[in-house]
């Protein structure tokens, strides 16, 4: 490399040296030269550059005081005009995965390339593996030093301005993204080798990974239905006419919940659809398509099914990440069994 | 759950899936007439509550409007 190589690295409380769970609070501070992990990365990057500044921070105080801290980390580099920002690694601690995964958004936001590291199942991976170049770990810092030489040769190639490759190839998690790119050879040939080496019995790389859906276990049939207080969820994009809560038309990050309490129906006057997955007109005119709250109030009166729970559950469930939807799906139902609600009808359009 | 997409719901593992109308309108049919249409939503929620008092081993397919609804069975696959 013709020029030194600026890279500002960004670590936790823990191994920046400050301390442990009880100096989670620390601010924002700023060191010169390398600190912790950053010392094992400045000897792999030798003399090809030069660990500017070690940012440190604790994980209660990011992650608390996430804006303020994330203006401070920014702040601090900027005097360095670094080349390239390194997080991590983060392994499996969950706030720090979250912080490594935000200061890399950020500085990319910046338009500086950002790398990090953390274990596959960090909640930090979940939040920004789009946006984020994540390099996996194990859970615990014993594969340090081979997770640093993955992510110097990644953080030179993004500082250069270079195009990473596949994640495999490279080894940093797939961010999802899909890019055009010609192949040696059509694919009808690289399927049909992919059959032969599959029927031989020999090892074979599908180009289309498939993640196998979860199996979940059936619930039990509800014995008398006129006992059951019944919720209705939707995720057509249901939203009170004219957005007051300015929900998004796609990949929401929650869900909204409205009172429907003695509601006979749904009307177009008082609800509508938002929705980017689908043409809205039909059940914005009758939001009953969506959500069947007038159908199920028939039931409800002639005493099928006991009282419909009084809150509805509502978002748009297009382009939303199966990690997510697990989530929201999740909170759904604490948020329903909390409350006391037997069973649930699901709209899904 | 209540889907037009029902296949792609036995697929991803949903346990019980109605078919529904369409993915514009889910829970019936503007073009059937008023009438018709609710009474054809009321028959895709009458399954979806029959579905809940019936015992499922995994994703199944109950389909409205059926005098004697008889679950299908459609595992995934």
């Amino acid at each position: 490399m013709a020029e030194q190589l600026r890279v500002v690295y960004f670590v936790n409380q823990f191994f920046g040296g400050v301390g442990g769970e009880e100096k989670a609070n620390t601010p924002v501070e700023v060191r010169k030269g390398p600190i912790g992990p950053a010392r094992l990365f400045q000897q792999l990057l030798g003399d090809d550059g030069a660990i500017e500044a070690t940012i440190i921070c604790g994980d209660n105080y990011f992650n608390e005081q996430r804006e303020q801290a994330l203006a401070d980390v920014t702040a601090a580099w900027t005097d360095y005009r670094p080349d390239l920002i390194v997080a991590g690694p983060a392994f499996d601690a969950g706030r720090y995965g979250i912080a490594c995964g935000a200061v890399c958004v950020a500085a990319q936001q910046s338009g500086i390339p950002a790398v990090t590291a953390m274990h596959p199942e960090n909640p930090g991976v979940l939040t920004y593996r789009r946006e984020a170049v994540i390099v996996p770990t194990s859970a615990s810092p014993i594969d340090m030093n081979q997770v640093l030489p993955v992510m110097l040769r990644i953080g030179k190639t993004l500082a250069a301005g270079g195009e990473l490759g596949p994640a495999e190839a490279e080894g940093y998690l797939g961010r999802g993204l899909r890019k055009t790119a010609t192949r040696e050879e059509p694919g009808y040939k690289r399927a049909v080798d992919m059959l032969a080496r599959k029927l031989k019995g020999e090892a074979f790389h599908t180009e289309v990974p498939f993640q196998a859906p979860e199996v979940v276990q059936p619930a039990q049939p509800i014995a008398d239905l006129s006992k059951a207080s019944i919720a209705l969820i939707s995720t057509g994009g249901l939203i009170p006419i004219g957005n007051p809560d300015r929900q998004v038309s796609g990949n929401p990050d929650r869900y909204y919940v409205y009172p429907i309490e003695g509601l006979p129906a749904l009307t177009g006057a008082d609800w509508e659809a938002f929705h980017g997955g689908y043409y809205n007109q039909v059940a914005s005119d009758n939001p009953n398509y969506i959500l069947p709250l007038s159908h199920l109030r028939r039931f409800e009166a002639e005493g099928t099914v006991g009282p419909i729970y009084p809150r509805i559950i509502t978002l748009p469930g297009v382009s939303t990440p199966v990690e997510k939807s697990k989530r929201l799906g999740a909170q759904m139902a604490r948020e329903l069994e909390e409350a006391g609600v037997d069973a649930c009808i699901l709209v899904a359009t | 759950m209540i889907s037009a997409i029902y296949d792609l719901a036995l697929t991803t593992g949903a346990n019980r899936v109605i078919r529904g109308a369409r993915i514009e309108h889910v829970c019936g049919d503007p073009d059937l007439g008023e009438e018709k249409d609710f009474a054809y939503g009321l028959e895709i929620v009458r399954a979806a509550l029959t579905s809940l008092q019936t015992q499922v081993s995994g994703p199944t397919l109950f389909e409205p409007g059926e005098p004697s609804p008889t679950p299908e069975m459609a595992h995934a696959s």
